[in-house]
């Protein structure tokens, strides 16, 4: 694993804890169609998007709108 | 603890939404089974089983609802028991109407009806307390 994908691994177990990792590859895999490993700093921005789209269902929109600010900031 | 969770997460648009279905389903077929009825009174077992095709419309939008959630969240392990417990609510509601198809007898069904729904309510009561556990870090 990258040293990019560890860091946004991190900030969405601080969501979500127990099941970010699971969210993130969820995430890249669907959405961004590519291997989590090949998870680039060039991605954040579709990245954040979908963070905050998918994690409204399930954070509620105020948590996944500072995930996707975090994401973009990193 | 449930209310909280469901007020957090606006769930409870939903919630409110899937009661006026239930009331809504209830009444027509009230309306319908009384038209149906031949003396202008209401037919009991048209009545049960309009409204357990309620529970089982309900519960399927529910399971839907919830399936696409961990399509796009992919959180199985926290979110499976609310499929579960709807796919149980909805053998509970086959087997609330037995009596009325076949001999199968309304005191057994009440019990199995009884026995079936308190094990969704706990499926579904661990999966609120698992979606709990994993928000209760922010």
């Amino acid at each position: 694993m990258t040293l990019y994908y560890d860091k946004i691994c991190g900030l969405c177990e601080k969501y979500l804890s127990g099941g970010g990792k699971m969210f993130l590859d969820r995430q890249i895999s669907a959405h961004l169609n590519k291997n989590p490993e090949l998870l680039e700093p060039t991605d954040k921005t579709d990245l954040a998007k979908w963070c905050k789209i998918s994690g409204k269902l399930i954070l509620g929109e105020d948590k996944s709108q500072k995930l996707a600010n975090e994401i973009l900031s990193s | 603890m449930i209310i909280v969770v469901i007020k957090v997460h606006k769930l409870k648009y939903y919630i409110s939404g899937l009661t006026v279905m239930v009331i809504l389903m209830f009444l027509i077929g009230s309306v319908y089974a009384q038209g149906m009825s031949t003396d202008g009174t209401e037919d009991e077992s048209s009545l049960i089983l309009y409204f357990h095709i309620a529970q089982v419309i309900i519960a399927i939008i529910v399971a839907k609802f919830v399936i696409d959630v961990i399509e796009a969240t992919g959180q199985k392990d926290v979110f499976i028991f609310i499929p579960i417990a709807m796919g149980i609510f909805i053998v509970s509601a086959v087997i609330r109407y037995l009596p009325h198809l076949s001999n199968f007898s309304e005191a057994d069904a009440e019990l199995y009806n009884l026995i079936l729904n308190s094990l969704a309510m706990v499926s579904m009561g661990v999966s609120f307390y698992k979606w709990r556990k994993m928000l209760i870090s922010t």
